[in-house]
């Protein structure tokens, strides 16, 4: 006697482990071939097959983006170098004498702004590399990602504040040698890998609503 | 100029078999015939990987149709192959076909 209950189990794991939109086609046309006579023992090897298939899928898309934008994180000690030109020296310094509020707002522009640049930057490069996520890109979903990117900025530089981790205070020094700039590199990592993520998901979104209006 | 793409060996028997189907081309025909094609059991999850990286590429688009009771009221998710994709299987056919040629005989002695 077929089990039921072990269908339902392995339909429930299919539909929610795989993060596919086909979810619900494949566990359909699963469910239509256990109709017809295919053992419980067939439906398992097969809703387990597609959901390491799925995972597989799903890592690969998630590789590249975390790949490039560790990568990327890296730099940012030079980004900084070039940045220390004596125009952006003398402006910094004119702007700290200046009184409250300015001078306060100079905390926030020394550190937030070269970081949030930065992170802006190897976004578009990456953008620019990958053209089917560059093709059909808003403004607006351009801005929703670099949004992103820099709440993700904002956000981590507070919860780090606390463990005395300061994205202002880039060292000239051997970057994998100190664990400050380590923890730097993994906070514009996350925000570069949040900004490209949020575009990839609309890029994905838009290509399935495209065929969905086609179909 | 963008060049013309090229198909892995299991897209290709996908996107022939999908043409083979036309009209009911889903997951359940598209899976048997692949296995009796390849004389061995396919896995379904594989089928729409591959699917869903020739659907990626602009080589077939999909639409959903009915949903069967049998199928526990779940929508069949129906494959078609675009002219894109049609190009794309004869620019791998002609590439294979000039490789294919260069194939020696088992046993015969390779220039």
């Amino acid at each position: 006697m077929k089990s039921i209950q072990s269908i339902a189990v392995a339909t429930w794991m299919l539909e929610h482990l795989t993060f596919g939109s086909d979810h619900e086609a494949l566990s359909g046309d699963l469910l239509e071939e256990f109709q017809r006579g295919r053992s419980t023992a067939w439906y398992w090897r097969q809703a387990l097959s597609a959901i390491g298939v799925g995972l597989l899928r799903k890592s690969a898309t998630y590789a590249l983006p975390l790949l490039f934008a560790t990568a990327w994180s890296t730099l940012y000690p030079a980004w900084r170098a070039i940045g220390r030109v004596p125009l952006t020296q003398s402006i910094y310094e004119r702007w700290a004498s200046l009184d409250w509020p300015f001078s306060t707002s100079l905390t926030i522009v020394n550190g937030i702004v070269p970081a949030a640049t930065f992170i802006w930057l190897g976004f578009f490069i990456y953008l620019m590399s990958r053209r089917e996520m560059a093709h059909g890109m808003t403004g607006l979903r351009l801005l929703g990602s670099l949004s992103i990117a820099l709440n993700v900025l904002l956000v981590t530089t507070i919860a780090l504040g606390y463990s005395g981790i300061d994205v202002r205070y880039v060292p000239r020094e051997n970057f994998f040698a100190n664990p400050h700039l380590v923890a730097i590199s993994i906070q514009l990592a996350l925000s570069l890998f949040s900004a490209i993520i949020c575009a990839a998901l609309q890029a994905r979104r838009q290509h399935h609503g495209a065929d969905s209006l086609a179909g | 100029m963008k060049g013309p793409s090229y198909l892995g060996e299991f897209e290709l028997m996908v996107l022939l078999t999908i043409i083979h189907l036309g009209e009911d081309a889903y997951g359940v025909p598209l899976s048997r015939e692949l296995a009796i094609r390849r004389g061995r059991d396919v896995s379904v999850g594989s089928v729409y990987a591959a699917l869903d990286r020739l659907e990626a590429k602009g080589f077939v688009a999909s639409y959903l149709g009915e949903s069967t009771p049998e199928r526990g009221g779940r929508a069949k998710r129906y494959f078609r192959v675009t002219q894109q994709g049609l190009r794309s299987a004869h620019a791998t056919r002609n590439v294979l076909s000039k490789l294919w040629k260069t194939l020696p005989s088992p046993g015969e002695e390779r220039a």
